[in-house]
């Protein structure tokens, strides 16, 4: 408790110190380089891309818009830019700056088509020197569609891969994050929320991989920037669309139909994807054999406009994204169901000369869930769920190479619940909140092997009310000990305003409504401690290990023991996860192997009741990714995943339960028994371990005007019958998915 | 290098994937548990309890448990105010379903006519050393009322009647909603070449459409002090008793019944708890279970009966071809 009490205060001090010391060294005569790197084909930004200046031996990597920066770069020199991206030509460029001028530079890699080994450019890759990118994974859409397929590409199952996320099973794309809940993780589409990413009772993800550029995934300590989530932030930026020429794609799976339709408008381009259902046959599969009514469609769009003659060095983009699901059994008797979400946002970026970046956006993100009764004894519930987030973030970089951000966001909810628990006693949970809240991080990057990014967020006002002046401390550091090893820390508060009401015990959740944590209850915070290892001791072969500790608080859970109306809906309760994770990658010219062990332990305390693991607690997870190049337009894919048993609840007996069905005769209770189970601890026991094979094989066919791609996937390959639960009412064992072949077929105009 | 790792993954995966199943029995060390039910009839002074133990299935279906897990030889009373003390004596009654246990069902009575504010516990001393407990008071139902409103006798033809409503009010429903509910409405009618034989049939509150098809919806637990019944339902319902008889006028329709029973707090709850809240696509793994019985399961409560009747009107039975007794 002391540590906690001290570190905010130290965060303070080490931001004040970076920040004043970085004034001393601003007024050196340097010049400064920035540039945008884009795929030459379509003008898409390559997020994440390496440039490198091979003089001053300095590299950075390029931010999800593809941009780079140097600052302090020498004057009147003649200095060369080595550009270089996964599965690309690397490009030379050669450039000179002039005194306190900014360089720009427009950088186009090709795409690379034949097969043929590499030749090794100095600093195609170089070391990040101090990055303080501690549990930080990137994922480019190439990399995503390397993955195995279940049906379709998919954004959430494939964090399946990154070792300290969990998954619950094959019925559900929900992850969970070094310990924590599905609802503890953000999902950001270009910078907003998504509150109900899923289709398909959560078994797909609702964010259609064709539309997305890329992905970059903190796993827990992120930074200062992000907030309102206790685990984890998954930041998806999509695709500008081609500002080359007008395309577009078309794809046929088992389970969707899709497309995307892109090209250039003056000044700009624009992006247009749209996906529907077409059979939910393959759903059975994945979900207890049962027939599922089930519709959905999602669609996207995206406009950006970048005119230099109306204002330089600025972009101004508009998106939207929109997903329902409906699962309609057109039958009284019978309850409906219907979710959507409806995204819509605007951003405006500008590059000026100091170097200053800012960002301004609006973004609203609604959510709406919504049963049905019909003529059933189910509750009539409606969630809704009004978010509308304005911010504004600003980047000022040193030409020490330092880096000070800093931002104001303003985020408005009000969502409305009527919630029915399971003792039958109905509430409207729900409210509207505001809150106000700012940030400023200073990344100290100059002293080369040292990096530390200090920072903390400030909010001002609280969702529901009340406490105010919360801080949310963040710090990150690296240290380069020699160029194939770095040590990375971190540490940092974060505090979550909503939850969902979640019901533990189901294994599949129609619905899961938002709301704001009520007053009578503490916002959840968090205490992440992140320590970890990063080594390249031989050149591409990269190990790393991650050991975390994580603590939850005030986490709001529904009090299933209402039994009156003045008893609280939700009751807190707290958490605490610890682990290791091991990582090996490597990135070859013609395949890449990525090998993951995670060792966590995760337990969860309701007062009043004893610990328990919750139902996605697995001791041992190992993973294994490969995908090989084989030449001429195949591609083979291979993905083994592994957990060792999660959790159950193991039946003590069985005694007979009156139904009450006879309230309806004379005689009310005196016949009518049905068994009913008795329960042992909660979770005390483990299923056996999961594991499944996935193999995947594509080929692309160059037809005149237009490519085709063909994917074969098999999944579960040995039939593994994994466990999905047992059915309490007959004791029967349900399986996850068995071998399942699927295809899909994309057509690229 | 290239081959040493894939060698070394497919080595990895095919050591670890050899088994293909394996099997896990979901049950936990077992022993045996008490359960008591209890419910008291605050409109009678035959009250019953039923005593059991808990069982094992180890195939995992408790249907297959065919032995009676009901328990005798319990020593079962009733205090009433602190100082009143109704022993429950052994009894039987034949089980209607003897699908899994045979046909004598055994049980405890006693003779106690509840009144409203009665604070009552019960207490059963069971043969092994075990003692079961609970506690709970008599609903005070003296405010209950049955409100037919809209036409008496009943005319679902009158354009006035937009349903046929039965309102109810008790104490303590809009404060703190302990109570629940449960309403039917019964046609009783007989037929001239069935004499001697009364038939009941259950009204539903109206008819659903399915794919054509009218699917009748009755009234569901509730805490809802209304039931109301549509004229098109009660029309279609009337219609229904004789589908298929062109020999309308055999039919004698008598006075309706329309029965409430109210549900005590801790039956209130209990019923709450089992009811169906589940849609029939969540997976749900574990049940909850509710029980306000000490050392137990089970469930001590009370509930109360009360019944009205109704006449429809006579013109609008005419015109469907049927009779009237009133």
């Amino acid at each position: 408790m002391k540590t906690a009490a001290i570190l905010p205060k130290l965060t303070l001090l080490i931001f004040l110190f970076t920040a004043f010391s970085a004034v001393s060294l601003h007024a050196q005569e340097r010049g400064n380089v920035s540039g945008v790197v884009t795929d030459s084909a379509n003008g898409e930004a390559l997020a994440f891309s390496s440039v490198y200046i091979a003089e001053l031996k300095r590299g950075v990597y390029t931010d999800s818009r593809g941009i780079f920066l140097f600052t302090g770069v020498p004057e009147d020199k003649k200095l060369t830019l080595i550009v270089s991206y996964v599965g690309y030509n690397p490009k030379k460029v050669t450039f000179e700056i002039a005194y306190r001028v900014m360089t720009k530079l427009k950088i186009a890699l090709s795409e690379r088509t034949v097969n043929i080994k590499e030749v090794e450019i100095e600093g195609t890759r170089f070391n990040k020197e101090n990055e303080t990118d501690i549990s930080l994974q990137r994922i480019s859409s190439r990399q995503l569609e390397a993955l195995p397929q279940s049906v379709e590409t998919d954004v959430l199952r494939s964090l399946q891969y990154i070792p300290g996320v969990q998954f619950s099973g094959d019925a559900s794309a929900k992850y969970y994050v070094r310990g924590g809940t599905s609802n503890q993780n953000l999902i950001l589409l270009d910078d907003t929320p998504v509150y109900n990413p899923y289709h398909a009772l959560g078994v797909f993800s609702a964010i259609d991989p064709e539309m997305i550029n890329s992905i970059e995934f903190h796993k827990s300590a992120y930074p200062a920037e992000f907030s309102g989530r206790l685990s984890s932030v998954l930041k998806i930026v999509t695709k500008d669309g081609n500002k080359m020429k007008m395309g577009g794609k078309a794809s046929l799976s088992l389970l969707s139909v899709k497309g995307l339709l892109e090209g250039p408008i003056p000044y700009g381009s624009y992006m247009l994807t749209a996906r529907k259902s077409t059979s939910t046959n393959i759903l059975k599969k994945f979900i207890n054999n049962k027939n599922y009514p089930y519709d959905f469609y999602d669609w996207s769009f995206k406009l950006n406009y970048a005119n230099p003659h109306v204002l330089e060095d600025a972009k101004f983009t508009v998106h939207g994204f929109f997903s329902g699901d409906k699962l309609m059994n057109n039958n009284p008797v019978k309850q409906d169901f219907k979710w959507t979400n409806d995204i819509i946002g605007f951003e405006y970026f500008q590059l000026s000369k100091n170097p200053l970046f800012y960002v301004i956006s609006g973004n609203f993100s609604r959510f709406t869930g919504e049963v049905f009764p019909n003529a059933t004894p189910t509750k009539a519930s409606r969630n809704n769920m009004n978010d509308i987030i304005v911010k504004a973030d600003f980047r000022y970089i040193y030409e020490s190479k330092d880096e000070l951000d800093f931002g104001l966001r303003i985020q408005e909810i009000k969502t409305s619940l009527l919630v029915t628990n399971p003792n039958g006693f109905k509430t409207d949970l729900g409210s509207r909140g505001t809150e106000i809240s700012v940030f400023a991080r200073y990344l100290l990057l100059r002293l080369g092997a040292f990096g530390a990014d200090v920072g903390t967020r400030v909010n001002l006002t609280r969702m529901a009310g009340g406490e105010s002046g919360f801080f949310e401390p963040r710090l990150r550091f690296t240290y380069r000990s020699s160029p194939q090893v770095a040590i990375k820390w971190a540490w940092g508060l974060f505090k979550q305003d909503l939850t969902t009401i979640s019901d533990e015990n189901e294994a599949v959740t129609l619905y899961e409504p938002w709301i704001i944590v009520p007053r009578y209850l503490h916002p959840s915070k968090s205490v992440h401690y992140v320590i970890g290892i990063e080594t390249e001791f031989i050149k591409d072969y990269i190990f790393n290990i991650d050991g975390y500790y994580k603590t939850c608080r005030d986490i709001a859970l529904l009090n299933d023991n209402k039994n009156s109306a003045n008893n609280d809906d939700l009751i807190s309760g707290s958490s605490l996860a610890y682990g290791l994770e091991f990582q090996f990658i490597t990135n070859q010219n013609d395949f890449s192997l990525n090998a993951a062990y995670t060792l966590a332990w995760v337990t969860n305390e309701i007062k009043g009741q004893k610990e328990y693991a919750p139902r996605y607690d697995s001791r041992h997870n190992i993973n294994f990714t490969l995908d090989y190049n084989l030449g001429d337009g195949w591609k083979a894919s291979a993905a083994w995943v592994y957990t060792s048993g999660h959790p159950f609840t193991q039946v003590r007996g069985y005694y007979d339960k009156l139904t009450l069905d006879g309230i309806n005769s004379e005689n009310l209770f005196l016949q009518d028994y049905i068994p009913l189970i008795l329960l042992g601890d909660r979770n005390i026991a483990r299923l056996p371990d999961y594991h499944r094979l996935d193999l995947s094989l594509s080929k692309q066919l160059n037809l005149p005007f237009c490519k085709l791609h063909i994917n074969l996937s098999l999944v579960n390959v040995y039939n593994r019958k994994n466990i999905f639960y047992f059915d309490r009412k007959t004791g029967e064992q349900v399986n996850m998915i068995p071998f399942l072949p699927t295809a899909s077929l994309k057509l690229e105009l | 290098m290239k081959r040493m790792f894939l060698f070394g993954f497919l080595i990895c995966f095919a050591l670890l994937t050899l088994s293909c199943e394996e099997n896990i029995s979901p049950n936990g060390k077992f022993q045996p548990e008490y359960v008591l039910y209890c419910l008291i009839n605050a409109d009678s002074t035959f009250q019953t309890a039923y005593i059991s133990s808990s069982y094992k299935a180890d195939n995992c279906d408790p249907n297959s448990v065919k032995s009676d897990p009901a328990l005798t030889g319990a020593y079962v009373y009733l205090i009433v105010n602190g100082h009143t003390v109704y022993k429950f004596q052994e009894g039987t009654t034949v089980r209607s379903d003897t699908s899994r246990y045979g046909p004598t069902l055994k049980y405890y009575y006693t003779d106690y006519k509840p009144i409203g504010g009665d604070r009552i516990e019960i207490k059963a001393a069971l043969m092994n050393g075990g003692a079961l407990r609970s506690t709970l008071i008599i609903p005070n139902i003296s405010y209950l009322r049955l409100f037919p409103v809209g036409a008496v006798p009943y005319n679902p033809a009158n354009i006035m009647n937009k349903s046929l409503d039965f309102i109810w009010l008790c104490d303590n429903v809009y404060s703190d909603q302990d109570y629940y509910f449960y309403s039917r409405l019964q046609l009783v009618y007989t037929k001239d070449d069935e004499p001697g034989k009364i038939i009941k049939v259950t009204m539903p509150i109206y008819y659903a459409t399915n794919y054509g098809s009218l699917l009748p919806v009755y009234p569901k637990l509730s805490k809802d002090c209304i039931t109301s019944y549509f004229p098109d339902g009660i029309k279609n319902f009337l219609e229904s008793i004789s589908a298929g008889d062109e020999q309308k006028d055999k039919y004698t329709i008598h006075e309706c019944e329309f029965t409430l029973k109210l549900a005590e707090k801790n039956l209130a709850d209990y019923m709450a708890a089992i009811s169906d809240f589940q849609d029939e696509f969540s997976i749900r793994i574990d049940p909850t279970e509710w029980s306000n019985i000490e050392n137990g399961h089970g469930v001590f409560g009370a509930y109360s009966v009360k019944k009205a009747k109704l006449k429809i009107d006579k013109n609008f039975i005419a015109s469907l071809g049927y009779k009237t007794s009133y």
